[in-house]
């Protein structure tokens, strides 16, 4: 090994050369926006490619880019007589703060969008969110697990459109009272990722205003694996029912199969959005019931699904081979946005957020909304529409039960 | 004692399934002197590779635990033969090498399969009740698979010409060369076994619990640190290193957070480093 | 084989000349007119690595094969963030005792694992890696586990008598200029060690640990210097970009980051001084440029990785070492 100055020299000129062509070579989206800036509003999807929430957030993302689709062919929206196109751009936030504060830069400051749909987990909202809301970026959020940080009166540019837990928790808890009268008592299970503790305060305050006990909360950090253990814990202050608060399919479905593998035959249900179809292929069709869930069925000829959600059904086998219903979230946000940007006739995003909060209704594919949450949250900047009762039957079958609607004062 | 029993039952599955892995990762160490640290991306392949035959082609699971083996298998020896064979002298590059495959199977993995949820078909699905405890039979049947499987390698090892090869490659290559074995004829096939070995792990994982991308990360650190306690070079000891860390996987977390009880399994290793640095049965450092 | 003949005198500007323009147009950078925060977030993540990767050789160069070096990046950005956010002290303090705490832990792992041979090293080290970021996951109340911290201070407002403030805050370039600034410092010290006695005797026991201990160089006591050295510039990477991030979370250092810091060093080619930083530049320039391919620019880095491997065993740095005869015919400078 010699270290020679000359090849030092040489090797430092070489990257010099690289740096200096990198540099000097025109970033791909400078010279879209060039052509950009007549017709197109770049909507920019932050979401997990890669990570564990990638099994749901690619699903996310793929709702996003379909009515993204939609609307294009509707023509657009009109602002002022001048019409506009829509223009997804995707970032992967890796499932990780930093990639979520990097990918936000990214869509922020190089592709230069002034509205973002997702994410989901807490501390990768969090972590966007000072990227965002310094630049007046419009953010349509998939989920909020209630932590302070997430949804607040200072997150004036940050909105929620989907229903999440906290819309969640009661709908199922009030179907376990009325189908199973005689539980008593309910252990909690939900991850570990900076909310257990205030759902944990939520769910004890809605079991008691229903006559349950909460006997338990159980945490279980992401990357778990076997869930055997935690379910044991669960398990062993002898529950009637089990409320499965907050997780992904992944993890729900070993959740549910270690329940039921050791014997627990009673409710598990979901507090919320998990799919009821990929829960009973992971847990096997004859163990699941009786479970409940706020996620959707996809019975295209049952007449209480929306248009809209038969319509995203319909697209997403067309163009994607598979329908997932993860497609919902990113629909619902990009729709938001674009009603939003249509009713405040303008792209100045605080004109749109202003608007938005003050919008009497507005259309999201599980049916009408209105702005709600502001002494949930401190702002009115969440969407409250209904919430859908989903029960996994003894044979397996997924059936849709009704609609619940929800307010958050 | 039902609670006792099942978690004891969970903890002997993990460890066998934790000890396939690290038979394999030992085994290429051994013969080849190799540290292969693709081997967790084997594991993940063979997981995937599994559900791709029980799944897409609706194979009966026990065939497609079966034919992932076999694909990884080849995978493995072509993977000597082509690739760690020019590569051998070299450390660095064999370094290289097992990293650039860590990245092309990752993503491989991220773009084919990605976002949708997987899981293995259960070899063995429903419950069944032994003694009055019920128990899932997939993790008893997962466990039987690996105990059996486990017991052939070690009769392989111990017990045949091969095993006897393998043995002699591994303390000295040059000698044994001499001798008239093939030394690479014998990397190949270790190569082979190893990489089936951790593909059957990755299938009857898969369907205990489930699929993702990450699962090969997660289970070489397992592998390695199943190495450390037992030491370099030990092959049985692997079955008693394998035992601890099951059990500790399966017990602890029952009681104290998930993390903390990994954080237990690595201070545990972190002290046989520090304490007896050859491991508890290895011969050298 | 290190010459022993006297090199002829050059004149300081020949010897330096290219790199004095090199590190000129490293300070104009914020000047070009494509300049934009995105732009400099790069430039900023490329000095980082190279300041990790270069740190990184240095431990090679001793014979140890490190593959968990993310997580000293990891301690010393941790300490800094902790002692910043829950202490109160400046970050201009914090940054050098993350560093100083890295160095710590490297002192006492690397004097550990010193009787270990390369490939056990390897291995362990790789382990080691993993069980830092896992006790950084899981002492939630210490590290935020996988949330991370969030919201300790960055570098602040900085006032220069005579000059005027310098606000951190408003924008990316005063955070570019520190790491440029921190970075050159980096590659100069481990240059300058690498040249001198120290490095001499770090090949010495990566060559032949039992010649070397013949002619009385200790073993155990260079590979834990090397180790420590590096070690300290990956902590000082660690907690300089953690204050301009403003986010850290265990995730960054993790198996994955310490595997692709190892590749970009090898990628680099680890015989030549400005290997690690060829390597870092190509492979984090090349996701920039192919954004459009989005998830398959792992694919892209794979295939490179492969031909590297395959056709030039000594890296990309290497190239320059075949290219050279044919810069000196060019130059007409008859060298060798």
């Amino acid at each position: 090994m010699r270290m020679d100055r000359m090849k030092l020299s040489g090797g430092l000129l070489g990257i010099v050369v690289l740096i200096v062509v990198s540099l000097l070579l025109p970033s791909p989206a400078m010279a879209q926006q060039k052509k950009a800036d007549a017709k197109i509003i770049k909507i920019g999807i932050l979401a997990a490619l890669t990570g564990f929430a990638s099994a749901a957030e690619v699903h996310q993302k793929d709702g996003a880019l379909l009515a993204i689709d939609w609307l294009n062919e509707k023509g657009g929206i009109t602002i002022k007589g001048q019409k506009y196109l829509f223009e997804g751009v995707v970032e992967d936030n890796k499932s990780t703060a930093e990639g979520a504060k990097a990918a936000a830069e990214k869509l922020v400051y190089d592709h230069k969008v002034k509205f973002i749909a997702g994410a989901t987990i807490p501390y990768i909202n969090i972590a966007a969110a000072p990227v965002t809301e310094a630049a007046k970026v419009i953010r349509a959020l998939n989920y909020v697990c209630d932590t302070p940080e997430e949804l607040n009166a200072k997150t004036r540019y940050t909105f929620k459109p989907n229903p999440a837990i906290r819309e969640g928790i009661g709908p199922a808890l009030d179907y376990l009272v009325e189908k199973f009268p005689k539980v008593k008592t309910i252990a909690m299970i939900t991850p570990q990722d900076g909310a257990e503790s205030v759902l944990g305060a939520i769910c004890d305050k809605e079991a008691t205003q229903r006559g349950l006990k909460q006997v338990i909360v159980v945490a279980w950090p992401h990357d778990t694996a076997d869930f055997y253990p935690k379910v044991t814990q669960l398990l062993a202050s002898k529950p009637d029912a089990i409320f499965i608060v907050n997780g992904y399919e992944q993890a729900t479905a070993p959740i549910l199969k270690a329940a039921r593998e050791m014997g627990f035959k009673g409710p598990a249900p979901m507090g919320n959005y998990d799919d009821p179809y990929d829960i009973v292929k992971l847990t096997g069709k004859d163990y699941t019931a009786p479970f409940w869930t706020h996620g959707w069925s996809r019975d295209v000829n049952d007449p209480q699904l929306t248009p809209e959600m038969k319509e995203i059904i319909k697209r997403a086998e067309a163009k994607l081979g598979k329908f997932h219903q993860w497609n919902f979230w990113g629909w619902t946000e990009v729709w938001a946005i674009a009603q939003a940007i249509e009713k405040a006739q303008s792209l100045d995003t605080t004109v749109v957020a202003n608007t938005w909060r003050k919008m009497d209704s507005i259309k999201t594919p599980y049916g009408p909304g209105k702005m709600c949450g502001e002494k949930t949250y401190g702002i009115k900047n969440v969407v409250c529409s209904r919430v859908a009762i989903t029960e996994v039957l003894p044979d397996g079958n997924v059936k849709h039960i009704k609609w619940v609607n929800v307010n958050l004062p | 004692m039902e609670v006792f029993t099942q978690t004891i039952i969970n903890g002997l599955v993990l460890a066998s399934i934790y000890i396939l892995v690290a038979l394999g990762f030992a085994l290429i160490f051994s013969v080849m002197q190799v540290l292969n640290f693709a081997h967790g991306s084997m594991y993940m392949a063979g997981a995937y590779v599994c559900y791709y035959w029980g799944f897409a082609l609706g194979l009966p699971p026990w065939a497609a635990i079966a034919m992932s083996a076999v694909v990884l298998a080849l995978f493995g020896v072509f993977l000597e033969k082509f690739c760690f064979r020019f590569l051998e002298k070299n450390f660095n590059r064999t370094l290289m090498f097992a990293l650039a495959l860590i990245v092309v199977m990752q993503t491989a993995a991220d773009v084919t399969v990605g976002g949708y949820v997987k899981r293995v078909p259960s070899v063995l699905p429903g419950l069944t009740t032994i003694a009055g405890i019920t128990m899932s039979k997939e993790r008893l049947i997962a466990c039987v698979i690996a105990v059996f499987l486990l017991l052939a390698v070690f009769f392989l090892i111990r017990k045949t010409t091969l095993g006897r090869q393998m043995r002699a490659v591994a303390l000295d290559r040059d000698a044994a060369s001499l001798q008239g074995i093939n030394a690479h004829r014998i990397a190949a096939l270790a190569f082979g076994l190893s990489a089936g070995l951790a593909a059957v792990a990755g299938g009857l994982m898969g369907s205990i619990i489930s699929l993702n991308t990450y699962m090969g990360d997660t289970m070489l650190v397992k592998a390695i640190t199943l190495v450390i306690i037992a030491g370099m070079g030990s092959i049985g000891g692997l079955f008693v290193s394998g035992l601890i860390v099951g059990l500790v996987d399966a017990i602890l977390p029952i009681f104290i957070g998930g993390a903390g009880s990994e954080v237990v399994a690595f201070g545990f290793a972190i002290l046989i480093l520090v304490v007896r640095p050859q491991g508890l049965f290895g011969q050298e450092i | 084989m290190t010459e022993k003949h006297e090199e002829p005198k050059k004149k300081p500007i020949r010897k330096y000349g290219a790199l004095g323009v090199v590190v000129a147009l490293l300070f104009l950078v914020p000047l070009l007119p494509t300049n934009n925060p995105y732009l400099m977030h790069v430039c900023i993540l490329i000095l980082t690595y190279v300041m990790a990767t270069s740190s990184l050789r240095t431990i090679y160069i001793s014979g140890q094969a490190s593959v968990g070096h993310a997580a000293f990046m990891g301690i010393g950005g941790y300490t800094s963030a902790l002692l910043s956010m829950r202490l109160g002290w400046t970050p201009w303090i914090t940054i050098l005792l993350g560093a100083v705490g890295a160095t710590l832990v490297a002192v006492v792992t690397g004097y550990l694992f010193s009787r270990l041979r390369a490939i056990y090293f390897s291995m362990v080290t790789l382990f080691f890696g993993v069980a830092i970021e896992a006790l950084m996951r899981s002492w939630v109340s210490l590290t935020g586990g996988r949330s991370g911290l969030v919201g300790f201070p960055g570098m602040g407002v900085l006032n220069i008598p005579g000059v005027g403030t310098i606000n951190f805050a408003a924008s990316k370039v005063p955070y570019y200029y520190l790491l440029l600034f921190l970075a050159l410092l980096t590659l100069l010290i481990l240059y300058r060690i690498e040249r001198s006695r120290t490095g001499m005797n770090w090949m010495a026991i990566a060559q032949s640990p039992l010649v070397a201990s013949s002619i009385g160089i200790s073993e155990t006591k260079f590979r834990v210097l090397a180790f420590a050295v590096g070690c300290f510039f990956a902590g000082l990477a660690g907690s300089a970009y953690a204050h301009y991030n403003g986010v850290i979370s265990s995730s960054s250092f993790s198996l994955m980051p310490s595997i692709y810091l190892v590749i970009y060093m090898l990628l680099g080619g680890m015989g030549h001084f400005a290997g690690p930083i060829i390597g870092v530049i190509v492979l984090v320039a090349i996701p920039e440029l192919f954004r459009s391919l989005q998830e398959y620019a792992p694919f892209v880095f794979g295939g490179i990785m492969l031909l590297v491997i395959f056709l030039m065993p000594q890296g990309l740095a290497g190239l320059f070492d075949s290219l050279r005869p044919w810069f000196a015919r060019v130059a007409r400078r008859g060298i060798r």
